[in-house]
């Protein structure tokens, strides 16, 4: 297909404005799939992503369109996730195509994470076709929404195009639309190749298999490909379109999107926002936008039973070939045994591993409170990255600590500002802006400490808001904090599963809670037990569990010998889910309690 | 059976006797057939106490019984005694009191023997369900070691050796049937709900007097169980039945050995045990949470094939009873 005749697009819109509903009535108008092949929502193939109706895994696919003008086209959809947490694979799928259709509820209007996707696409220079969605419902408004959509973009009413993707109203408009208003791709056919991979996916047979847009020149098998981001030559072996499934094609020339099949072993080596070249043909440079992902959100991970752990090694080593982001190394803990300290984009993105890790593979695990990464300065020596509450160094031993920062955004109807406001202030967030987007609703934008953010923010702004509150952030900077760690003493010893970091007006709160809890779940031993929470040398909460004097002192004769031993066989089952941390016996439920504390 | 039974000085033949039936002809009449030791049940010489026991017998009537039997030349006399009541309207110090007017009154009698139980809430019961309904009825914790720690005391300045947990005896009194219970020694039981043992099964009749009765008058099986039992289970059964007396266990007992004998190290430190020789016994403190150090104990000797197998009647492994024949 000759290049003019191509359009490359992505969906973006806020959760549930019905960015997958409007891909499917594409992908049948245009004759993509069978009715038969036609699932619900085919682009969310995983069954976690059906679940929650949100898209974790981008896929893209590539429709063949008559137009208006009789002319053939050929449109790619590239699919984008849709949370916080992979903003950066959002970033770089829209930097595979040259527009998108800004989806938005006709009831509920622009949300945080509406604005949070435009700005990526204006960001990547995109063409922006507005797309009012969900007309059909009886509490549309869409005047209202349209006078929103105006405002925030600049463009004419009659830009803006009213649908309703489940009923399938006005479907054409927006093929047309696509055909018309979004560019088609540029690019130079004799350059050497440069291609982008915005995806990959792992195959048994075939290894790791980017998803790609070829920006210049071709790609087609046989040639010696090479990625920019590391030294690694690989052979094509095929390439081909997406449509349901592969189709293999001769060639992949600039401006189209498809895969690409080189025996590459690890889906590691197919970053994303990489660039691809021709091994003895280089191109001068990549393309701009790459970088390493980092992981933002840390927790350790234990198998409630020891003898899980070798499972869970093989189960993360798994999920790792389809999931680059996924990083993880082994840990040790006093408490907890051995299990792996792993990073994450964000929480979704932990859940979804956990979830996944105990739903695929069948483990039962014990997650640490989540935390960020530190940037620690010594007073002597380099900053060190601090992704684990034990290994910080002793108070006296730092300058100073920075925690990331990023911009929240909230958008919500003016009656909850103040429960917002509140909020913003006691997580330590420093106000940015505030302004009306229309009569009734304002969007609020805050500085907030993202471990502020991690722990159970979410919950805190749904019930603050009723659930009218949308909310999105993204990344600022490291700044300084008066953070300290917080570590819990049993008998003396740390428990280091527990410690955490925190900021210092907190950690009085946050000690209490905690050793009253732990206090009611470690139950009575022969000794006395005490349970501190402390910061450095400095005690801040100490809670004592009475020892345990009473036994059964009774008669044990001929009838009581196998009624007792039962006993004893029983409640040491019960013990194998007790841990050792010195002398003192604590069940997991203290661990997990941890995690529910209410900051 | 006062027919029946042999008559020997080395046979140990215990009645156990309701202090309401005491009288110095019957216990003479017992002692001519061949009873060799009478155990009273006083539970308490307290009328407050023994009403709260739900006992019919007066607190004077487990008194009598001990002087009619030692008139009707019975040396050997064993009491219970109950401890841990928390009788309504007393005070802490008026609990104190009582007990200790209980110690003194048992000692003052001519009893060779001393079982001391201390109360306990078994499901089911009437106890049971008046806890239920908000009642409590059993002493708080420090006081339950406060008034076993003063039995310990007065039982040691009567001359008494406390030679197993709930048991004490003058030198040369201890109960002989109670001790082959705890020392693993065969024994057999008749009637409903009785426990038998042969070193290698243990097994229980039914406990429904018709259930055992038709049974028996049928040719069918009396046992409401049989087990065969693993060495595994057996090591744990000698394990904790040791310890119970003040004998102790070996130090090389297989369950004891790897991560069990750093258990062994934090007890002696923490003075629950005290090496005797090559025995391993417990403390007045240790008999107090025996529960607790046999359960460290057995956490330690994980691995070692603790978990029970199945045996039920008829269900006996041979392989396991070749095991077992192996090791003896």
């Amino acid at each position: 297909m000759k290049a003019d005749r191509i359009r490359n697009f992505a969906i973006i819109a806020h959760i549930d404005h019905g960015k997958s509903t409007l891909a499917d009535r594409l992908l049948e108008r245009t004759g993509t799939l069978a009715l038969r092949e036609m699932r619900a929502q085919v682009l969310d193939a995983m069954d976690l992503e059906r679940e929650r109706g949100i898209t974790i895994k981008m896929h893209a696919i590539t429709m063949a369109y008559r137009a208006a003008d009789g002319r053939e086209y050929e449109l790619n959809l590239i699919d984008t996730p849709g949370h916080v947490d992979f903003s950066y694979e959002v970033s770089r799928s829209m930097a595979a195509a040259e527009g998108v259709l800004l989806v938005v509820d006709a009831a509920q209007g622009i949300e945080a994470q509406t604005l949070s996707n435009l700005f990526l696409a204006l960001e990547n220079d995109l063409e922006i076709v507005p797309v009012i969605n969900k007309i059909d419902l009886p509490n549309a408004r869409p005047e209202m929404v349209t006078e929103e959509l105006v405002n925030l973009l600049g463009v004419d009413e009659s830009e803006i195009i009213h649908v309703s993707a489940k009923l399938g109203t006005n479907i054409e408009a927006v093929l047309e639309a696509i055909v018309a208003r979004i560019p088609p791709p540029e690019g130079d056919p004799d350059a050497p190749l440069r291609a982008l991979i915005f995806d990959s996916q792992f195959d048994k047979y075939r290894g790791a298999v980017p998803y790609i847009r070829v920006v210049d020149g071709r790609v087609a098998p046989g040639m010696q490909i090479a990625f920019f981001s590391n030294d690694a030559t690989y052979e094509v072996t095929e390439v081909g379109r997406l449509r349901l499934g592969m189709h293999p094609a001769p060639e992949l020339r600039f401006g189209e999107v498809g895969y690409l099949v080189a025996s590459i072993k690890r889906v590691s080596d197919t970053k994303v926002g990489d660039t691809i070249t021709e091994a003895r043909n280089r191109a001068a440079g990549p393309l701009p936008g790459y970088r390493e992902v980092h992981p933002m959100v840390f927790a350790g991970l234990y198998p409630t039973d020891a003898d899980q752990y070798a499972d869970l090694r093989d189960a993360l080593e798994k999920l790792k070939l389809n999931d680059s982001s996924l990083q993880y190394e082994p840990e040790t803990s006093s408490a907890l045994g051995f299990g792996f300290r792993c990073g994450f984009l964000g929480m979704l993105h932990r859940e979804i591993v956990q979830e996944r890790l105990e739903r695929e593979f069948d483990l039962d695990l014990i997650t640490t409170v989540p935390n960020v990464e530190y940037h620690v300065y010594p007073e002597h020596g380099e900053m060190l990255l601090i992704e684990n509450p034990s290994k910080m160094p002793g108070a006296g031993e730092i300058e100073r600590v920075e925690e990331p920062f990023v911009r929240g955004r909230f958008i919500l109807p003016a009656t909850y500002i103040g429960g917002v406001l509140k909020l913003c202030e006691e997580r330590r967030g420093k106000h940015v802006k505030m302004e009306y987007i229309d009569a009734e609703r304002v969007e609020i934008e805050y500085d907030l400490p993202l471990a502020e953010i991690i722990t159970d923010f979410f919950d805190r702004l749904k019930s603050a808001t009723r659930g009218y509150a949308s909310f999105d952030y993204e990344f600022r900077e490291y700044r300084a904090s008066d953070l300290v760690k917080l570590d819990i003493l049993v008998n003396g010893d740390p428990l280091d599963a527990l410690s955490v970091i925190l900021h210092r007006d907190r950690a009085y709160d946050w000690g209490r809670s905690l050793s009253e809890k732990l206090k009611q779940l470690i139950p009575r031993q022969m000794f006395e037990v005490v349970i501190q929470a402390a910061i450095g040398t400095r005690v801040i909460s100490r809670e004592v569990v009475r020892p345990l004097r009473k036994n059964v002192t009774a008669k044990c004769y001929g009838g009581d010998i196998t009624r007792k031993r039962k006993l004893l066989e029983r409640q040491k089952e019960g013990k194998r889910r007790m841990k050792q941390v010195g002398t003192v016996e604590i069940p997991q439920e203290a661990f997990l309690a941890a995690l529910q504390i209410e900051s | 059976m006062l027919g029946i039974a042999p008559r020997s000085e080395r046979l140990e033949w215990t009645l156990e006797l309701n202090p309401d039936d005491a009288t110095t002809d019957r216990l003479a009449r017992w002692r001519d057939r061949g009873v060799t030791r009478i155990s009273v049940g006083a539970q308490s010489f307290d009328p407050v106490r023994l009403a709260f026991l739900g006992r019919t017998h007066g607190p004077d009537a487990a008194i009598r019984a001990v002087r009619a039997a030692s008139k009707a030349g019975f040396e050997e006399i064993s009491l219970d005694l109950i401890f841990n009541l928390e009788v309504t309207g007393t005070t802490p110090a008026g609990r104190r009191k009582a007990w200790a007017r209980d110690l003194a009154t048992a000692f003052a009698l001519p009893i060779t023997h001393l079982s001391l139980y201390g109360l306990t809430i078994e499901p089911g019961t009437a106890f049971d369900s008046r806890v239920r309904g908000g009642a409590t009825l059993t002493a708080p914790d420090a006081a339950y070691a406060a008034e076993y720690r003063a039995a310990c005391g007065a039982a040691r300045r009567a001359g008494f050796e406390h030679y197993e947990v709930s048991s004490f005896a003058l030198p040369g009194h201890r109960s002989r049937h109670n001790s082959a219970y705890w020392t693993g020694a065969p024994y057999l039981g008749l009637g409903p709900a009785a426990h038998s043992f042969d070193g290698l099964r243990r097994w229980a009749n039914v406990s429904s007097l018709t259930g055992w009765a038709e049974a028996l008058a049928t040719g069918g099986d009396p046992r409401a169980f049989v087990e065969l039992l693993t060495p595994a289970q057996r090591q744990l059964e000698t394990l904790y039945l040791g310890l119970r007396r003040s004998e102790g266990v070996e130090r090389g007992h297989p369950l004891l050995s790897g991560r069990a004998a750093e258990v062994v190290d934090a007890l002696l430190h923490e003075e629950l045990v005290v090496e005797q020789g090559t025995r391993l016994a417990c403390t007045t403190r240790g008999f107090l949470v025996l529960d607790g150090i046999l359960d460290r104990l057995a956490e330690g000797a994980e691995g070692k094939g603790i978990a029970p197998r199945a045996a039920r009647p008829g269900m006996e492994r041979r392989d396991s009873f070749d095991n077992v024949l192996g090791r003896r």
